[in-house]
């Protein structure tokens, strides 16, 4: 169909044409800048993360589009049992990443809903990532969100921030971080709650603005759903036990409802969290 | 704990490419074709570069994409097409394909240029992957994200007009 004699001038124009190259750090740069953006129009997300005690942290990622289903890290085989808190313990994937003396764990996402989820609102996924990234982000940000040899239970991400339980004794906390950029570091945002009930936090770590989350969830919840003053409702996955919803655009959630369900639809709890810090002022 | 850095224990996840990986990978393997498609090298890296911060910006979509490169490149060329349109370049088009391939491949015949740069972009396109990379059908509409048939009719088209204004 192509002519030798085309398709030889066709190749000697191509050989003649200059090579360039690209320039990876100024394209991650401005990456970086442009998801912020996205990120800043889109308006808030939400995370949970489960773990024993508490805790959470924030990020963001509503209208982050249709989710990614959790993958099914390590499910229907063998799995380590790590101890997220006092006598609160969590499976885990059986792969560990360890870097610079501190261990990252991966967590596991709940029972897959087996009820149309449809009529629950907005999901915001958390989505299980590459545990790989926290040794990588623990050189830059220079230890683990306790101290510097904190060990973590990674959840997932959360739009661009990466939600994690802190597993230093007794601190049964959630972390998320955020990596900010080259010269920025890497913000991160952990809570402490009472374990069993959803918990409320206002960050002072722009981009991660209120938060709200529930760890640890009763065991076998597959959906969780959140409803704020406003009437939004939006729901997610747990991964690790934990749920984990954080607004990005400086504002607050207000009084907001949580009711945990399982994988058939039916509730196992509610609770309720209410506005916190400068959120209490809040027209 | 027999944890191991950066190896998996047990059952496996395997770590999804990182874009970093992909950027080295598929640069130049974009760029290439879309320089010689638009004839603008300079503005091709500039393009390429552009649709990898697209890229990054929604990595986890992309990544999982059948055809990664396929939507770095149509990206890209939908980008470098409107940069052009915008500073009316167009016109410069011949010169610069011909100044390209004066500087480097001498024995091009000269007709060429003029008669690729006269192709509507999106037979361009096709002809370039087609007659200069051997891309096969199926890959060229994945890239492209247009059906076989389409690739088919344009190269058609394209390749009817070429021999035409080169006289074969």
């Amino acid at each position: 169909m192509i002519d030798e004699r085309i398709r030889a001038q066709m190749r000697g124009f191509v050989a003649g044409m200059p090579e360039r190259y690209g320039r990876l750090e100024t394209v991650i740069e401005r990456g970086r800048r442009r998801r912020r953006l996205r990120q800043a129009v889109t308006g808030f997300g939400v995370v949970v993360a489960v773990g024993a005690t508490i805790g959470l942290a924030g990020l963001f990622g509503l209208g982050a589009g249709p989710a990614r289903d959790p993958a099914p890290v390590g499910a229907g085989r063998a799995v380590r049992v790590v101890e997220v808190a006092k006598g609160v313990e969590l499976r885990v994937a059986p792969r560990v990443v360890e870097s610079e003396g501190w261990r990252v764990y991966q967590a596991l996402p709940g029972p897959p809903p087996r009820f149309d989820t449809d009529g629950l609102g907005q999901e915001i996924p958390l989505i299980p990532g590459d545990p790989w990234q926290f040794p990588r982000l623990g050189r830059s940000w220079g230890g683990g969100p306790g101290d510097s040899t904190s060990d973590l239970v990674y959840l997932g991400d959360l739009g661009e921030a990466k939600i994690a339980l802190d597993l230093s004794p007794g601190h049964g906390t959630v972390c998320a971080f955020v990596e900010m950029g080259p010269f920025d570091g890497v913000t991160s945002v952990c809570s402490i709650a009472e374990g069993g009930e959803p918990f409320s936090v206002y960050a002072h770590a722009p981009p991660i603005g209120a938060a709200v989350g529930w760890t640890p969830l009763p065991e076998g919840t597959s959906v969780v759903v959140l409803r704020t003053a406003d009437g939004a409702s939006f729901w997610q996955r747990p991964v690790g036990r934990t749920v984990f919803f954080v607004r990005v655009d400086g504002a607050c959630f207000g009084e907001a409802t949580f009711t945990a369900l399982d994988a058939d639809g039916n509730v196992l709890d509610r609770g309720r969290v209410t506005p916190v810090g400068p959120c209490r002022v809040t027209p | 704990m027999d944890a191991v850095a950066g190896e998996a224990i047990g059952d496996v996840v395997i770590a999804p490419p990182t874009f970093e990986d992909f950027y080295r990978r598929s640069w130049v393997e974009v760029y290439r074709p879309l320089a010689a498609t638009i004839g603008d090298p300079d503005l091709a890296a500039e393009a390429v570069d552009e649709a990898m911060v697209r890229a990054y910006a929604r990595w986890r979509k992309v990544r999982e994409a059948e055809n990664p490169e396929g939507w770095i490149y149509r990206v890209a060329l939908r980008w470098a097409i409107d940069r052009l349109r915008r500073r009316q370049r167009e016109r410069r088009f011949e010169n610069r394909l011909a100044d390209v391939a004066s500087t480097r491949e001498p024995e091009v015949e000269p007709g060429l240029w003029p008669a690729l740069a006269a192709l509507p972009v999106e037979q361009r396109a096709v002809v370039v992957l087609a007659a200069a990379y051997d891309w096969p059908e199926r890959r060229i509409a994945d890239t492209l994200g247009i059906r076989p048939g389409t690739v088919k009719s344009r190269l058609h088209r394209g390749l009817e007009r070429l021999r035409r204004e080169l006289g074969a």
